[in-house]
């Protein structure tokens, strides 16, 4: 039995190490951060898998949300910057469903390769670098307003991209 | 702020990127709005494929082993890499049961011990918040580990969990998310980074995952007793 953990484990890991690499280098950049970041995870799944079902798409967003915010997290105690008037969506908060697959996967793919190159800075400062609105305001140079503006037009577009076609705005 | 306005903040706060006022009111209104609570699963997902759509980038060769070592797990051989491979759908919803049941044995032995020499710190229903009346929940703690069970508690709604609280100083500290099980009981264990002696006792409040730094008055369903 014991045996058969350890290759459930590397099953879960060779699925998805790829993607979490990704998320991980993206907002760290140092490679052997991110694999720290890869390991915490992994093995923090592996011990509280009980917990979630087991499905594909659950496993797979609920890992990826994790490293985004343990990304965000080390980001920050590396800029030594404190966090206490922002919210930092919680590593045991995971997305119903998804990330999604074949049809569905192209589509949202599509719409975040289609946003406007304003807007997708907007966000990823957000999602990747961790930056509250006022924080991008500033390094945009730009009007708190503006900077919402572009976050919600931006996430409208993903949102509707995965609700599907008949929700999507005109 | 009307709710249109509340709603135009949800993409943001999804992002984590709220802050200041802006946070804090949109916090207070989330708590009791479904159609705002509904949107940001939404925008959580959305959020999701941000992370989804990057393109893949192969870690080293050397992590695959280090995090099957860090999780106690025996590297598996090539045979077994065959058979998982072959059994790699069955593989992973057995990895759930399988840690049920590893947990549970190991869980069992653990708790026998704590409970033996844990101290024992009782909470009373807040009566200040409607349905809390027959609530009832005891926390057994000894060092940094707490175990909490609570009774008659409201069933939780999507995204939301009940969350400890530990005082020190007259200040609460968070002590744990913890959600509802199939049998209507709360329970679960945490470990705290400073030693609950200290601790002056316990209260649990209605809290969106994740999301908060003190308690909502308005959510708080047991108080120390």
């Amino acid at each position: 039995m014991a045996r058969g953990d350890g290759a459930a484990l590397g099953t879960l890991y060779d699925r998805h190490a790829a993607a979490a690499m990704a998320v991980a280098v993206r907002i760290l950049g140092d490679p052997a951060e991110a694999e720290d970041v890869i390991q915490n995870v992994f093995v923090r799944i592996w011990r509280q898998a009980g917990r979630y079902d087991g499905t594909r798409g659950a496993v797979a967003a609920w890992l990826l949300t994790s490293v985004r915010n343990e990304g965000i997290d080390r980001l920050r105690r590396r800029e030594s910057r404190l966090a206490a008037t922002r919210n930092l969506p919680a590593s045991t908060q995971v997305p119903a469903e998804a990330p999604g697959a074949g049809e569905e996967r192209k589509r949202v793919r599509d719409a975040i390769a289609a946003l406007p190159s304003d807007q997708r800075e907007a966000i990823e400062l957000a999602y990747f670098e961790g930056r509250t609105q006022t924080e991008i305001a500033g390094r945009l140079g730009q009007p708190l307003g503006t900077v919402k503006t572009r976050i919600r037009l931006a996430m409208e577009k993903i949102r509707s991209a995965l609700m599907g076609p008949p929700r999507e705005p005109a | 702020m009307s709710h249109d306005e509340f709603r135009d903040l949800v993409p943001l706060y999804a992002l984590g990127a709220l802050d200041g006022e802006d946070l804090a009111r949109f916090q207070d209104h989330l708590a009791g709005c479904d159609d705002c609570r509904r949107q940001l699963r939404e925008h959580e997902r959305a959020a999701a494929e941000l992370a989804a759509s990057l393109p893949p980038v192969r870690p080293s060769p050397e992590l695959r082993a280090r995090v099957l070592a860090a999780a106690g797990a025996p590297r598996p051989n090539r045979v077994m890499r065959i058979v998982a491979g072959i059994a790699a759908a069955a593989a992973a919803v057995l990895l759930v049961a399988v840690i049920n049941l590893r947990n549970d044995l190991e869980r069992a032995q653990e708790d026998l011990e704590f409970f033996r020499t844990a101290s024992v710190s009782l909470m009373k229903p807040n009566e200040g918040v409607p349905d809390s009346k027959l609530a009832t929940g005891v926390v057994w703690h000894r060092d940094r580990t707490l175990v909490l069970t609570a009774h008659n508690l409201p069933k939780l709604p999507e995204g939301r969990v009940y969350e400890l609280w530990a005082f020190f100083d007259k200040k609460p500290v968070r002590a744990g998310e913890f959600e509802m099980g199939s049998d209507g009981i709360v329970r679960g264990r945490h470990t705290m980074d400073r030693d609950l002696a200290q601790a002056e006792g316990f209260a649990i409040s209605l809290e969106r995952a994740g999301g908060v730094d003190s308690p909502t008055v308005s959510a708080i369903y047991l108080l120390p007793r």
